[in-house]
């Protein structure tokens, strides 16, 4: 992070009130408009959707389009170590079945959905959204604890 | 004899341009600095065009924003009744406090050049009597409410990229990492005010309207080139 020392004020020789006033509020809009694109959260509802997704293939026995829901770095996870798939390693875990989505919020290009057994997380990939990790369990302050999860 | 207006307005251009080049500086090292991130979690880098409106750049501009406008704020508030000896950013000693509306050109002794509403009386004098500080306190007020909503943004974004909740905005604006990038800032800025009223005592600038000249005493206050 930056930190920049000012200009020192001119003080009495400073620019015209009206100068300053237009600068003003040419800046407060500015700021305004930087604040609306930033606090705005597009995208919760597709990253909930994208949970929902996930969870309907996992409940169907269709490892491998869950699989396609991952982050890739999800996947390398799970294929590291002994042989197998995604698919395959998917199968083997406990991932608690979920139907509803109770909650969901998306903060730049990273979600939480919270849904009825389980809690997810995502990021934004190309126009849609990956969950970067899922069977999440909450362990307060620290991160959560998840069955699968990228690096 | 008129002059070339961009010689009468050389020191606005001058900083218009080195404000400009540094934003656009920041812009392009923040997007590489953010996609090194990116790329360490496996994640997609993202283009310049959706870091420049993300909560991650709004954050670390308007930071910087609120400190400086508190600066101005409190500099030019503060030193209407806090003076220093031998500096040149300080009125004399004797002109501490509220001074006078005769001092001031104000309502009945303004001039025929004076500004309307110095000349007009009433509310639009009082406004316009502090329009340099009330200017200045709003965009402070704004800048650092932007700071608190972005910052919470970028905040709760990193909290859910490290997988853990991303809390409520009442939350951050009570959390250290708030009061560290609002302090840390803030910090600075007294430092260079302290340092300028203090260093200009006894140091000089040769022809600069912010330094005494070079042969004025060391305890002349408010003199300046």
């Amino acid at each position: 992070m930056t930190v920049t020392y000012g200009v020192w004020p001119v003080g009495r020789r400073g620019p015209g009130p009206r100068t300053a006033l237009a600068a003003a509020v040419l800046t407060s809009v500015l700021l305004a408009s930087i604040a609306g694109c930033a606090g705005a959260n597009p995208g919760t509802s597709e990253a909930a959707t994208t949970a929902l997704d996930f969870h309907a293939a996992l409940g169907s026995g269709d490892y491998l389009r869950a699989c396609g829901l991952l982050i890739p770095a999800a996947v390398e996870k799970l294929e590291a170590g002994a042989p197998g798939t995604c698919a395959d390693k998917l199968s083997q875990l406990d991932v608690p079945a979920a139907a509803s989505v109770q909650d969901s919020a998306s903060y730049g290009r990273n979600a939480q959905v919270v849904m009825d057994q389980d809690t997810l997380f995502l990021a934004r990939s190309g126009d849609g959204w990956k969950v970067t990790a899922a069977g999440c369990t909450s362990r307060g302050e620290r991160p959560y604890d998840c069955e699968v999860e990228g690096d | 004899m008129k002059h070339n207006p961009f010689v009468t307005n050389g020191l606005s251009i001058a900083f218009g341009l080195l404000f400009l080049l540094s934003l656009a500086g920041q812009a392009f090292s923040g997007v590489a600095y953010f996609n090194e991130g990116q790329v360490a979690s496996g994640l997609e880098e993202i283009s310049f065009w959706q870091y420049v409106t993300s909560s991650s750049f709004a954050v670390d501009v308007s930071e910087n924003w609120q400190s400086e406008y508190l600066q101005f704020l409190l500099f030019i508030v503060l030193t209407v009744w806090l003076v220093q000896k031998g500096s040149p950013e300080s009125k004399e000693i004797e002109k501490r406090g509220v001074q006078s509306d005769e001092e001031e050109l104000i309502g009945e002794f303004s001039k025929k050049e004076s500004p309307k509403w110095a000349k007009a009386g009433g509310f639009r004098t009082a406004i316009f009597s502090t329009s340099l500080g009330l200017v200045m306190g709003t965009v402070f007020v704004l800048s650092w409410l932007v700071q608190s909503v972005t910052g919470f943004s970028a905040f709760a974004e990193q909290q859910l990229g490290s997988l853990q909740d991303p809390g409520t905005w009442a939350e951050y604006v009570v959390s250290p990492e708030f009061w560290n990038r609002t302090l840390q800032n803030w910090q600075s800025e007294f430092l260079a005010v302290w340092s300028m009223v203090i260093l200009s005592v006894y140091l000089r600038q040769r022809s600069s309207p912010e330094s005494k000249p070079v042969g004025e005493a060391h305890d002349a206050t408010g003199a300046s080139n």
